[in-house]
């Protein structure tokens, strides 16, 4: 009967509970007949569910949830216990079997033992409703749903709804999160009804003394619901973590939690949870404080790094400042504020993005969050600044408003801000920042504002009235004026600041650039389009736009273009990839600035130094990295180093604040892929905008055109621009007819002999395996000059020995062709064929197609190569001749040498096999077979 | 049944090394003398960090971040490189995972070690080849 109670895999040592509940079973058992003793468990005994559920094996599992309900039943002593643990186990934004079905069990637990959890223990009622207002998010996002988890959906509902409908006191004593959780859900039609009533019918809820919101936003939703969001494990890794790993040591436990708790897309939720979770439920000792150990901010700051989704990355923070909006000193932990503050504080000298960011955030949830709470929300605000510097967080907020590298209007708003608290008035309604006034006032109260953070596409389609105050307020998060107006003085400034110094405009020119790729929208005319803006850009930059790129692929290469306005754009261009830079960079290129070649040069020195590291040492692991720095790999090493900043969002690195630990052979190689890749995304940008109507330009002519370009510029080696091509594009560039002209007709015998290695050590292909495209380049090429058609030839030679292309179907088509009877024009090209026919082994297909070849000007071709081949390899000669006699022998067995049966024999060829036989005194048909 | 630090630990030829220890990173699996798989791994405790050899279907039993018992290992020159191993009389088993501090300094295998003058069936420390390991560099 003792059976396993978990699944454990090989190598995992048992388990110490599972071995003494075993024990305890074999104990026990005697006394599981009745009559039943009354002895009461202690809540120890309910420790199971918290720590072996997600082990146990399923019997085990159903057996534990029938017996839970059981116990609800006979109201057990400390039954409560055991379902706020079975809460915790249900996981968020897991949307495995094995989770959705323990969460359905649980919800139908819930409702169906309603009555004895009301009567008994009515606290643990809130405790599901916080845990399913909160996984319901989680699900109803989901657009696929199936019928599983739609049932689900619907308990779930039906839950949240009973209590908010029934039990509206119980409600309330979960406090203001309850509002952030309703917010999440303000799409759905059944919540918007309780929306409409929260705002305007707070009696509707039959709770005497509820006037409104505000009621909620006043408590302070104690630390234990943040605790149902995190299970048991994950509590412990964080309290570990927080605890335990010092700062500076924290990259592999880091890791190891992101593998675990974050590896999917789904699993993004669970950060606003694990930020909750942080500031408001493990609040360290001071020991730990003072310690070296990793802070609460900056572990905070490393999972803001984990949102790709930009919901989830306004929850997170607006789960970071949630209490700083109704912080009052009396009722609120000073502990709850403290991660954001510092978070923002602490960033500024290496990560001020992230302060701006945040500082932004707050602003707009200032202005906007809840605009019939407004003062309560600023009062605060304002009380948490105020806390923060008396009880001695921070001194000074100097570095917030007087630091050079926050945007200017951020920092104006945040000293008039703070004035307000300095002379003792909590009424700071209009302040100079801009977002309220383009805001209409809004008569109808503003529940929907709310939801402002994080506007879903949903809402667009909710009813006329919520319609209308819902675009408002995305209206007023989606074009963020203040970040327009940012960009707007930061454009105007570039023009003083190049003058002061190249550095003092590369710096604005940074700042520029990200705040224009971090706007959501801007306007599609005036000042701010893209359009005004980057001629502006432009005018101000002058000849440092898009220079033509002095000794870009050579020895001589300096450093200073490294850090080029041109590099720097390309690498903001290739690390966003959005629409708005393409526009810019077409914006430019239609200006006549050579955008593509620059694109093109920068991705091909790359590749370059990518290609000599490659050959520096076989795998570049960190302690290689010294050397590396101080080699020749300048524009390589910036590279990565700008891709690991965490400005370029897209590009996300597991490790946070990291330089070039993780630098590794595959992540270069896929580096310098994404800049080709983002290069071939400007052509097709640029083709789709401004050359559609013209429809012949193709993304290799353009290509092309950049190769031309480029090829012009002084000290540019067209070698490395080729080879980088051909390697990284070569469905734009193999088999090209222009761009394999401007090499022959550019490469030096040299770069020739270069490129014939790369091709025999099939490093990359220039004329691909298609024999019809190869024959159509063989016949354009005749018009080209004797010289380039030699350098053809000589490259077709090499590749076509290591490719798979059927030498002898080229062979025939060629000779059949009409361009043949020209001997003038010819000569190169067969004198090409012959050299490569006879370094060629005399395989049957081969020796039949010479043979077969039609009689025409170049009659001696087929006697030459039969004769080449009889002189290097006889026995395969002849064997190959006998299988092409005996193939097209006639029915009686006549060989077609003696006896033509129809199928045309070069006579050139017929006649140098008689004389060859005749020489040795043999007869040929004896030879090539008959019977 | 004595548990051993890492630190405290020094080649013998004795399966008798009793220990715990959190794993830290693996290398890639090798096929030793084309007949068992093994892997090459960085694990550590409080004190020391080693480098620690898996074998057979111990390789993909283990990730980073699990915590690890010991049971009669042993710490002994494997094709010229020093590694901690169970060898065939010992046993290694998952314990936990992620809460357990650890060290990457010293690292016992990256030093070199010379019999003792006083007592040949012992080695002692005579100098440290590299603090951290070479293989596994630290992540920074």
């Amino acid at each position: 009967m003792a059976a396993n109670l978990l699944r454990i895999a090989t190598h995992e040592a048992e388990n110490q509970l599972a071995l003494s509940l075993r024990q305890a079973f074999l104990l026990l058992e005697s006394n599981l007949r009745p009559p039943f003793p009354l002895t009461i468990p202690t809540s120890e005994e309910y420790q199971v569910t918290n720590e072996l559920l997600e082990k146990l094996v399923d019997s085990a599992r159903n057996q534990l949830l029938w017996v839970t309900g059981e116990m609800v039943d006979v109201s057990a002593v400390g039954f409560d216990a055991l379902l706020v643990s079975l809460l915790r186990q249900v996981v968020g934004g897991d949307f495995t079997d094995g989770n959705l079905w323990l969460c359905f069990e649980v919800a139908t637990l819930f409702l169906s033992k309603w009555d004895s959890l009301l009567e008994e223990e009515p606290m643990v009622l809130t405790s599901g409703l916080y845990a399913f207002l909160r996984l319901l998010a989680d699900h109803c996002r989901v657009s696929s749903r199936n019928s599983k988890l739609e049932a689900l959906v619907r308990l779930e509902i039906e839950f949240c709804l009973k209590m908010l409908r029934e039990q509206f006191h119980l409600c309330l004593k979960v406090g203001r999160d309850v509002i952030r959780l309703l917010q999440d859900l303000h799409h759905m039609p059944e919540f918007q009804a309780v929306w409409r009533d929260l705002v305007l019918n707070p009696t509707v809820f039959g709770t005497s003394g509820f006037l409104g919101i505000a009621q909620f936003y006043s408590t302070r939703t104690s630390s234990r619901y943040f605790l149902l969001r995190i299970p048991p494990m994950m509590e412990t890794h964080l309290r570990f973590l927080l605890t335990q790993v010092k700062l500076g040591g924290q990259k592999r436990h880091q890791a190891w939690f992101a593998s675990k708790y974050l590896f999917s897309p789904d699993r993004e939720t669970l950060i606003c949870d694990i930020v909750r979770f942080i500031c408001c439920t493990h609040h360290p000792t001071k020991e730990i404080i003072q310690s070296d150990i990793i802070p609460r901010w900056a572990v905070i700051g490393w999972l803001l790094k984990f949102c790709r989704k930009n919901y989830v990355e306004a929850n997170a923070k607006l789960a970071l400042f949630y209490n700083w909006l109704f912080f009052d000193e009396r009722a609120d932990k000073l502990m709850d504020i403290e991660p954001a503050v510092l978070l923002m504080v602490c960033s500024v000298p290496k990560y001020v993005e992230i302060t701006n960011s945040l500082l932004e955030f707050l602003f707009l949830l200032v202005d906007n969050y809840d605009m019939e709470h407004k003062e309560m929300i600023t009062r605060g605000v304002l009380s948490s600044f105020n806390c923060l510097i008396s009880k001695g967080v921070i001194h000074t907020f100097d570095v917030l408003t007087s630091s050079g590298v926050i945007f200017p209007l951020l920092r104006e708003r945040l000293a008039t801000f703070l004035l307000g608290m300095k002379a003792g008035i909590a009424k700071e309604l209009r302040p100079i920042g801009v977002s309220n006034q383009c805001l209409p006032a809004l008569k109808f109260p503003n529940s929907s504002c709310i939801g402002t953070p994080t506007p879903s596409p949903k809402k667009q389609q909710m009813g006329v009235q919520e319609s209308q105050i819902g675009s408002n307020s995305i209206d007023s998060v989606a074009h963020p004026r203040t970040l327009i107006e940012d960009l707007g003085s930061l454009v105007q400034n570039l023009v003083e600041a190049i003058k002061k110094s190249d550095e003092a405009g590369l710096s604005i020119l940074q700042k520029i650039l990200d705040l224009y790729v971090s706007i959501e929208n801007l306007p599609a005319s005036g000042p701010n389009s893209v359009r005004s803006l980057s001629a502006k850009i432009s005018k101000d930059l002058e000849h440092k736009l898009f220079t033509p790129v002095q000794c870009f692929l050579d020895e001589r290469y300096s450093g200073t273009e490294v850090e080029s306005v041109t590099s720097i754009i390309i690498r903001k261009f290739v690390f966003s990839q959005k629409e708005r830079t393409q526009e810019m960079l077409s914006c430019w290129s239609m200006d006549g600035f050579p955008v593509g070649p620059c694109l093109l040069s920068y991705a091909s020195r790359l590749a370059y130094e990518a290609n000599k590291l490659d050959n520096l040492g076989k795998s570049i692991v960190s302690d290689s990295l010294p050397k590396l720095k101080d080699s020749q790999v300048p524009l390589l090493k910036f590279h990565v180093k700008d891709c690991h900043n965490p400005l370029n969002s897209n590009q996300k690195c597991f490790e946070t604040f990291d330089s070039l630990s993780e630098l590794d052979r595959e992540l270069v190689a896929k580096l310098i892929d994404d800049v080709f890749i983002a290069y071939k995304c400007f052509l097709s940008h640029l083709k789709t905008t401004f050359h559609n109507r013209e429809g012949e330009t193709t993304l290799s002519k353009l290509l092309l055109s950049d190769l031309i370009s480029c090829s012009k510029w002084k000290g540019m080696r067209l070698k490395y621009l080729c080879q980088s091509l051909f390697s990284h594009l070569p469905d734009l560039s193999v088999g090209e007819e222009g761009i394999i002209r401007l090499l022959m007709s550019c490469l030096d015998d040299g770069d020739i002999l270069d490129v014939k290695f790369d091709i025999g050590l099939r490093r990359y292909s220039l004329f691909g395996e298609n024999t019809e495209a190869i024959l159509s380049l063989i016949k354009t090429s005749l018009k080209w000059e004797s010289l380039e058609q030699h350098k053809f030839w000589g490259l077709l030679g090499v590749e076509l020995a290591v490719s798979g292309v059927r030498l002898e179907k080229l062979i025939l088509n060629f000779f059949c062709s009409a361009e043949i009877n020209d001997p003038s024009l010819c000569s190169t090209a067969v004198g090409g064929l012959l050299s490569i026919c006879n370094s060629r082994a005399p395989t049957p297909e081969l020796v039949g197609a010479v043979i077969l070849l039609p009689n025409h000007v170049f009659q001696a071709f087929a006697a030459a190569v039969l004769s080449t081949w009889a002189h290097l390899n006889a026995s395969l000669l002849f064997d190959s001749l006998a299988e092409f006699s005996e193939k097209h022998g006639s029915q009686n067995g006549e060989s077609i040498f003696s006896n033509p049966t129809g199928v045309m024999v070069n006579h050139s060829a017929i006649l140098w096999l008689l004389n060859y036989f005749d020489a040795r005194g043999v007869n040929l048909s004896y030879v090539l077979g008959g019977s | 049944m004595e548990m051993l630090c890492l630190k405290d630990i020094a080649p013998a030829a004795q399966n008798n090394i009793n220990t715990q220890f959190i794993l830290l990173d693996k290398g890639r699996a090798n096929l030793e003398g084309g007949q068992t798989k093994t892997c090459l791994a960085l694990v550590a405790d409080e004190t020391a960090a080693v480098h620690f050899q898996f074998w057979g279907d111990e390789c993909d039993a283990f990730k980073p971040g699990d915590i690890i018992r010991l049971s009669n290992g042993i710490f002994s020159y494997n094709r010229n490189s020093l590694v901690l191993r169970a060898g065939k009389k010992g046993s290694i088993e998952k314990v936990g995972e992620f809460t357990m501090a650890y060290v990457e300094t010293p690292n016992m295998s990256e030093i070199k070690w010379v019999p003792d003058p006083n007592n040949s069936r012992t080695y002692v420390q005579e100098a440290v080849i590299s603090a951290y390991s070479r293989v596994f560099p630290p992540v920074l």
